[in-house]
Order: structure tokens, then C-alpha cells, then sequence
């Protein structure tokens, strides 16, 4: 029992600390960071849009998985920046791949899909 | 006719002179953070690039780790390469196993940060009524390896979840959380030089805090740099801490180092 509160107080003194120094200097998270420039992603998920507009799926799901390298890649940058923006886009991009990921995708899921992930995108730039 | 009982195969499972695990030594903790690192990323790359879904890429990584368990406990003793390569595969399936209850089954971070406390501390009680110890210096049999081997398991979800819940929750970037949990490790190293801090108890915390330490340290090389990192990519960084394992796991093979003869316990 000794030891356990031992390793709670080694625990929680820097953790504590640490909360101290960030309200004390960082200050509350900002609610209306942007999350830098979105261009080249929007230019890759306007890509997509493109090729489903032709109705080759199978070439915007191999497009799509660039978006999806990018926004991954991204993610431990981008994310702290804004969470409650970078969570609305990745949300969208979850539904988008799905759509186009399914065994046979239909332009009345993916369209929306991709259009929301647009909105998202475009959303969140410049604020 | 023979039949083969349960313990005729205990008996057999003959306790071993040399401990089969490592001595936990500065080369240790240096390579299992480059493990966790590694883990992170490779479990990323293969999810996205393999193209063949989430659920698949886990249940092939699944397989591989089972395999190299399979070889590791057949040695019955500590061999540097089939150790290492255990501990970076389970890094591997404990990040997609986290992914999967997250993005697959929707199960909130924090409900899996307390269930993998949960299972973590059923299998110390557990390994604890077995054994009547859980000394990490003497791992003699097989059974005791498993105990082992369960627990390192849980530390990587745990670590995984533990670090996502910290980074969402908080909002805060890979280098904040890295500096948050160096400080906490910092702090329990000298609680256990200093004042006392139980050894194993010591261990296991230390050890479920490097991984999200570890992940924080991957990001800040391999992020771009307009996000401040070192801007280096998940496949170079991914390569440099794979060369940088091998090397010290071969250092490892030649000069014996991480082993010790087993403590009776």
C-alpha cells in the first residue's frame, strides 16, 4: 500500500506540475486555431471528386488513398492545432473511404461523401 | 498405452538456470522505446499501404506475432533477436488491437484505458496466486513466461490508449505530451534510486509510460516541419529506428549482455 501511494505521489507531482506551467503560460486551448494550410489536400480530395464524377470507383479509391496517407501523416501536427475541426474532417474522411471502399460503390453514397469532406475542408480553412 | 496428463507436461515444463527474459539494463529501456516507435509507425504504414482494411492487416499481424512467440518460447532461455522481435510485433498488434476498438467498434478511449487497467491488473493478481511472485528475474518456466509475456501485452494497449486519451482530451501537440510523460518517467527513475520505490512495481509503470513517450518522440522526427517536427516521414523514420534496433540487438547477441542467471523466487 506504501509503495502504491509512492508511485501515485511520483506520478502525479509532475503531472501536476506540468498543468501549472501550461494554464500558467500556454493558456486554455484555442478554440479558433486554423489547421494551416489545407490546399494540397483539397486539391487531392477534389481529385477524387473528379474521377467519381466519371464513375471509375475503382481509380477514386486508388486516388483516395493518397488523401488518406496525407491525413494520417498529418495527424499528430495538425490535430492539437484545432481537435474539435480536425475531428469534424476526419469524420467526414471516414464516411468518404468507406463509401468508396464497399464491395460495390454507388454515386448515390459517395457523392455526399466526398462533397462533405470538401465542406469539412473548406470549413476549416481560414478560420 | 500411454497417456499424457496435464502434469506430466508441468513437470516437464523444467525450470531453467538462465532467466528467459533480458536484465532490464540502460540498452534495454533504449531499444524498447525505438521498438515502440517503430511499432506505431509500421502498424500505420502497413494499415494504409497493404490495402486490404483494418480488420485483415490485425488478424495477419495477429499470426506473425503468435509465430515469433511460438519461436521465442522455444528457447527457454534469453535470445536477443527472437526476444526484440516479439516485443516490437506485440507493439504492432497492440496498436491495431487499440485502432480496432476505437474506429472499428466505436468504443470510447477512456472506456478502453479503463479496461486494459482492468485486464493489466487481473493478470498481475493472477501471475501473483500462480507464482507467489512477480519477479522479472526469474522466469524460469514456461508458465511464468506466459505470465510475462500476457502483461507486456496489456502495458502496450494501455500505453496506446493512455497517450491517444492524453493528446485528444488535452489537445495537446506530440511535444507537450512527450516532455508531460518524460517528466512523470524522470520522476518515478528517482523514486526508485532514491526513495525506495519497489523495483517491479517501478518497472511495469516505467514500462507502460514509454509507450506513448516513445510514440511523442517517432512523431517529432517523422512530422513536417511547419508542425515543427524534424519533417523526416514514417518510412525513413520507421527505417533509421529499424537499423538502430539491429544493431543494438546484434551488439546484444555478441556480448551477452541482457543475460543473468535466473533468481530462485
Amino acid at each position: 500500500m506504501k509503495q502504491i501511494l509512492l508511485a501515485a505521489a511520483l506520478i502525479l507531482a509532475p503531472v501536476g506540475a506540468f498543468t501549472a506551467f501550461q494554464m500558467t503560460f500556454v493558456g486554455a486551448a484555442q478554440a479558433n486555431v486554423s489547421l494551416g494550410d489545407l490546399s494540397p489536400m483539397i486539391a487531392i480530395v477534389s481529385d477524387v471528386q473528379k474521377i467519381a464524377a466519371t464513375g471509375d470507383f475503382k481509380a477514386a479509391a486508388v486516388r483516395i488513398t493518397d488523401w488518406e496517407t496525407a491525413w494520417d501523416d498529418a495527424e499528430a501536427g495538425m490535430r492539437p492545432l484545432n481537435p474539435d475541426s480536425w475531428g469534424k474532417i476526419d469524420h467526414a474522411s471516414d464516411a468518404a473511404l468507406k463509401s468508396l471502399r464497399r464491395g460495390t460503390p454507388d454515386a448515390a453514397t459517395v457523392t455526399p461523401a466526398l462533397a462533405a469532406l470538401l465542406a469539412a475542408l473548406n470549413n476549416s480553412t481560414g478560420k | 498405452m500411454t497417456t499424457v496428463s496435464f502434469s506430466d507436461v508441468v513437470t516437464r515444463d523444467v525450470p531453467s538456470a538462465l532467466n528467459r527474459v533480458p536484465k532490464v539494463t540502460f540498452d534495454f529501456w533504449l531499444i524498447k522505446l525505438m521498438a515502440v516507435t517503430m511499432g506505431e509507425t509500421a502498424a500505420d504504414y502497413l494499415n494504409v499501404n497493404l490495402g486490404i482494411g483494418l480488420t485483415n492487416t490485425s488478424l495477419i499481424m495477429t499470426a506473425v506475432l503468435i509465430a515469433a512467440l511460438v519461436l521465442q518460447f522455444r528457447q527457454k532461455r534469453y535470445v536477443p533477436w527472437s526476444y526484440w522481435l516479439s516485443v516490437v510485433l506485440i507493439s504492432v498488434v497492440g496498436t491495431l488491437v487499440t485502432d480496432n476498438l476505437v474506429d472499428n467498434f466505436g468504443v470510447p478511449l477512456i472506456v478502453t484505458a479503463v479496461g486494459f487497467t482492468i485486464a493489466l491488473a487481473a493478470t498481475f493478481a493472477l501471475w501473483y496466486v500462480t507464482e507467489r511472485t512477480l519477479s522479472i528475474h526469474s522466469i524460469r518456466t514456461t508458465r511464468r513466461e506466459a505470465w510475462y509475456w500476457l502483461a507486456i501485452l496489456f502495458t502496450f494497449a494501455l500505453g496506446t490508449a493512455a497517450g491517444d486519451l492524453v493528446a485528444e482530451k488535452f489537445g495537446l501537440g506530440y511535444l507537450s505530451t512527450g516532455i508531460l510523460f518524460g517528466m512523470i518517467i524522470a520522476s518515478l527513475s528517482l523514486g526508485y534510486f532514491y526513495l525506495g520505490l519497489d523495483a517491479i512495481l517501478g518497472f511495469w509503470l516505467v514500462y507502460i509510460l514509454t509507450r506513448p513517450l516513445g510514440a511523442s518522440f517517432g512523431d517529432l522526427l517523422s512530422q513536417d516541419h511547419k508542425f515543427g517536427g524534424f519533417g523526416l516521414g514514417t518510412i525513413i523514420t520507421s527505417a533509421v529506428f529499424l537499423g538502430a534496433i539491429i544493431l543494438i540487438v546484434t551488439y546484444m547477441s555478441v556480448t551477452h549482455d541482457g543475460e543473468e542467471a535466473a533468481v530462485d523466487a
